[in-house]
C-alpha cells in the first residue's frame, strides 16, 4: 500500500470511530428518551410527603393536644394546609388553615373538573385520640395540602 | 478499502478488525440496553394516591390500639381488650363493636380491618380490592392490619 493510502485508510477508521461513538450515544438517548422522558408534576409527592410530615409532627402515640400548632410543622412558603380535628365523644372542633385557600380548586379537582393550572392536593383522614385539656376523646383528623406553584415544579 | 484488508504487511489488518469487533459489540450491547429499557418502569403519577393513603394507616392504628374501653367498668386499652379477647372469646362481640364503632366513623365502608383469626370487619368470603394495607404486631403476636381504598 502506499503512502497515500495509508493516510486514506487512517482517516477511513478515525471517522469510522467518531461515527461509532456518535450513534453510540444518539442511541442511548433516544432508547432512554422515548422511555422517560415526559412531563411529571412532582406537586403530588410534595403535597403526600408534606401531609406526613404535619401529621407526624402532631401526632404523637395516636394522640393530637387540643391546641395542636401546624405552623411549626413546616415553611409555609407557597402551601395551604387546612387541618380539621373533631371529636366523636363531645362538641370540640378546631381547625388549623394556613395559606390561600384552595378548598374550593381542590373540592373540583376531586370532582374530575378539568382547570387550567391545577393545584395539587392530597387530602388523608386520620382516626386519632384528642387529648382534650387531659381528657382523652375519639376524634377524626382530616389534612387537606394544596400546592400551586404549577411553574416551579412541573 | 479492501485493498486494506489485504495489506502483504498486515500493517492495517488488526486495527480493521479490531474496530470490526468493536463495531459488532457496540451493536449487541445497544439491542442488550434497548430491551433492558423496555423491561424499566417509570414512575407512574397514579401510584401516588396509594403513597398518601398507607401514610394514613399507622396513625390510625396506634390511636386505635391506644383507644381507651371500659370494660366491666375497668378501663382498659384496644389493644388490651383485644388480648383478653385472644384468652376469652366472650369479649369478641365487645371488640367487635367498639373497632367497628370507631372505625366506620372515619373510614366509612372504605377500610377492612383484620386480627387475625379473632376479628374481621367486614366479615365476608369475596373482598373487593384494597389500595393500601399496614399491619401492626403487639405482643403474643398478635396481628393487626388496616386496609383501605380510595
Amino acid at each position: 500500500m502506499n503512502r497515500k493510502g495509508e493516510v486514506a485508510a487512517d482517516a477511513l477508521m478515525l471517522w469510522w470511530r467518531i461515527f461509532l461513538i456518535a450513534a453510540l450515544v444518539f442511541f442511548v438517548w433516544v432508547i432512554v428518551g422515548s422511555k422517560f422522558s415526559f412531563k411529571q408534576d412532582i406537586r403530588p409527592a410534595e403535597a403526600a410527603l408534606l401531609s406526613n410530615q404535619i401529621a407526624d409532627c402532631i401526632i404523637s402515640d395516636g394522640v393530637i393536644k387540643y391546641d395542636f400548632d401546624i405552623d411549626r410543622c413546616f415553611l409555609k412558603d407557597g402551601y395551604y394546609v387546612n387541618a380539621s380535628l373533631t371529636s366523636f365523644d363531645s362538641d370540640f372542633k378546631k381547625e388549623e388553615v394556613t395559606g390561600n385557600s384552595l378548598e374550593f380548586s381542590c373540592g373540583l379537582i376531586e370532582k374530575g373538573t378539568v382547570t387550567k393550572q391545577p393545584p395539587s392536593c392530597a387530602r388523608q383522614r386520620y382516626y386519632a385520640l384528642i387529648d382534650n385539656k387531659g381528657k382523652i376523646e375519639k376524634g377524626v383528623l382530616n389534612l387537606l395540602v394544596g400546592i400551586e406553584k404549577y411553574d416551579e415544579n412541573v | 478499502m479492501m485493498k486494506m484488508f489485504k495489506d502483504k504487511k498486515g500493517v492495517l489488518l488488526g486495527p480493521t478488525l479490531t474496530l470490526a469487533v468493536a463495531t459488532v459489540i457496540i451493536i449487541v450491547l445497544l439491542i442488550i440496553f434497548f430491551i433492558f429499557v423496555q423491561f424499566m418502569k417509570p414512575v407512574s403519577p397514579g401510584e401516588l394516591p396509594k403513597v398518601t393513603l398507607k401514610s394514613q394507616i399507622l396513625p390510625s392504628l396506634e390511636a386505635y390500639l391506644n383507644t381507651p374501653v371500659k370494660v366491666q367498668n375497668q378501663e382498659i386499652k384496644m389493644s388490651d381488650l383485644i388480648r383478653l379477647s385472644k384468652i376469652d372469646s366472650s369479649y369478641k362481640n365487645v371488640l367487635e363493636s367498639k373497632t367497628k364503632g370507631i372505625f366506620d366513623k372515619v373510614y366509612g365502608n372504605k377500610y377492612r380491618l383484620e386480627i387475625k383469626n379473632l376479628v374481621y370487619i367486614p366479615y365476608a368470603e369475596f373482598l373487593p380490592t384494597y389500595d393500601s394495607a399496614e399491619s401492626i404486631t403487639i405482643p403474643e403476636k398478635i396481628d393487626i392490619t388496616l386496609y383501605l381504598k380510595k
